[in-house]
């Protein structure tokens, strides 16, 4: 019994010392004033990093900037939990401005067009700036109907003269919609 | 005195060099703070003729400001004191420190304590990776170290924050920056508060070493001309690469003495205190602005980071980290963990100005406050 213990704990070290290891390192990718991560850089730590980011980006007691780093993060893995995390953060009404408009931006890059379900009620957000950020994600998505949809209903209700603009421009036909 | 100076520019020209000093007060009414007249520099990658400084025998910094650079990244290929002594020569000195921008850029001395101000002719000697007809001015601070800095804070369309409603968290962040600058001598002054109405740089698009909508938020709505130190609110500033969130940025290093230029401000990502504002109290993220806010104005003074995230790697082991003897060397291989990121824990630094705020680091070196007390905005 004594003897399986130890070889239970000898076998888990290696993968607890290395989960650790990327927490370390994945605290100091989201630290700086002025540096921030490439993708590149994100990318090269493997999926090790999706669990790490997911619980910075939820993590109250982190700044808000912190936490949109992370968010922004993980726009670069297609872990199934990263869409799942994303989604959750833009259906909470309590999370803060700034880490909606980088979950939107992450969403959109993860799931393209399949991301609209969840983007589209923020065009209507209280905040100008995350509505901005959900007409640009849903003008990159613009040749799937769905998205085109979501920003003609929105066109007559945005109070905002800049972002009527914006919506205006993202749906001028650029490219034929795929057959 | 004026007089002199134009006369001996005119005969020195002549000779296929420039030599200027100080002939006209900066800001009208302050005669501690002169410029000499414009002068065209050819840029090119090739040295550019010197430019020849006289030094007042009372200035206690000085820094020369080329304008017109357009895109053209230009810097001092070389710089000679009075003496003779060759104080910077890119890619050779590592004991000072002169980068390339685009635009604007503004070399200073001292930018750090190793080079002393001395009176006379300096030598300056430009290049830049292209063309440029830029125009060089030479401003002089005639005034002991140290002294006011005033402040022109901007409110760029923050929807929970504006001039009339600057609130009381925020102003307890600014007595927090007071007491990081006092060991260097420096008082913040007169703080005025400003709208900026345009939507465009809510969001701000910028890298790191100020690019983009910065340079343009700069030039466009630096409109408050003063002697001063202009700061942007902003809800959010993103790297246009990978879209994430810097926490500030300085226009350059140093920024530009000679206002409504494309580097003269910082910009302040206020993110985390809108969110704690919003949240019903804005007390938890004062700390952090502070130290976001004199960390940007140290760069804006004169400061480099004292150590950067990937250490000697950057700027090929010349310039990871200032010029400054007395701040913390860390070397490569103090990244303990080998993930090629140097935090503070591993290089034992808690200075306001090392490459990440995660220590909540304040302190400022002898060398550093040395530099900031005779920043030419110092008053």
């Amino acid at each position: 019994m004594r003897m399986w213990l130890v070889m239970v704990v000898v076998m888990l070290w290696p993968a607890v010392g290395a989960a650790q290891d990327v927490g370390v390192t994945v605290d100091a990718m989201l630290s700086g004033v002025e540096r921030t991560s490439t993708d590149e850089e994100w990318v090269a730590l493997g999926d090790a990093a999706v669990g790490p980011l997911i619980a910075r980006m939820n993590d109250a007691s982190r700044s808000v900037v912190e936490r949109g780093r992370a968010t922004t993060a993980l726009g670069n893995f297609r872990a199934a939990e990263v869409s799942v995390a994303l989604r959750a953060v833009l259906a909470d009404a309590a999370s803060p401005a700034l880490l909606i408009r980088k979950a939107i931006q992450s969403l959109a890059k993860v799931e393209g067009a399949a991301a609209v379900d969840a983007i589209s009620p923020h065009l209507a957000h209280r905040t100008a700036i995350v509505r901005e950020d959900a007409i640009k994600a849903l003008g990159g998505l613009v040749i799937h109907p769905e998205a085109r949809a979501a920003l003609e209903k929105r066109r007559a209700a945005e109070p905002l003269e800049h972002l009527k603009r914006q919506i205006e421009v993202n749906l001028q036909p650029t490219v034929e919609a795929p057959q | 005195m004026i007089q002199r100076f134009v006369a001996a520019a005119a005969v020195l020209t002549l000779f296929g060099c420039n030599i200027l000093g100080g002939d006209a007060e900066l800001f009208p009414g302050d005669s501690t703070l002169t410029k000499t007249s414009s002068t065209s520099i050819a840029i090119s990658t090739a040295d550019s003729k010197p430019y020849i400084v006289d030094v007042p025998s009372d200035a206690s910094s000085f820094a020369v400001v080329l304008q017109g650079l357009g895109e053209t990244l230009a810097q001092p290929a070389k710089i000679t004191n009075p003496n003779g002594e060759v104080v910077w020569e890119v890619g050779v000195t590592p004991t000072n420190r002169a980068d390339a921008y685009a635009q604007v850029q503004t070399t200073q001395v001292p930018i750090t304590p190793d080079v002393a101000v001395v009176p006379g002719e300096w030598e300056f000697v430009f290049f830049g990776n292209g063309t440029a007809n830029a125009s060089a001015e030479a401003v002089f601070r005639l005034s002991a170290a140290g002294g006011e800095l005033d402040v022109n804070l901007y409110f760029v369309g923050l929807e929970l924050l504006d001039a009339s409603s600057a609130n009381a968290e925020l102003q307890a962040a600014l007595a927090e920056v007071k007491e990081i600058l006092a060991p260097a001598g420096i008082r913040l002054g007169e703080v005025s508060h400003h709208d900026v109405d345009d939507a465009q740089f809510t969001v701000l698009t910028t890298n790191a070493v100020g690019s983009h909508e910065l340079l343009q938020m700069l030039r466009k709505h630096t409109t408050h001309d003063n002697r001063a130190v202009n700061i942007f609110l902003v809800a959010d500033i993103e790297d246009p690469t990978s879209s994430a969130s810097l926490l500030g940025v300085s226009g350059s290093i140093p920024g530009s003495i000679i206002p409504n230029l494309a580097r003269s401000g910082i910009a302040i990502n206020m993110a985390n205190f809108l969110a704690a504002q919003e949240a019903g109290d804005a007390t938890p993220a004062v700390a952090e602005l502070a130290t976001v806010i004199a960390h940007e104005i140290g760069h804006h003074l004169g400061l480099y980071h004292t150590v950067e995230a990937n250490g000697q790697a950057l700027a090929g082991n010349l310039h990871g980290e200032d010029p400054i003897r007395d701040t913390v060397t860390c070397q490569d291989s103090a990244d303990s963990n080998g993930d090629g990121i140097l935090t503070a824990a591993e290089c034992g630094d808690s200075n306001l100005m090392f490459w990440s705020p995660n220590n909540g680091a304040r302190t400022l070196t002898a060398g550093q406050r040395h530099v900031i007390a005779r920043s030419p905005l110092v008053r």
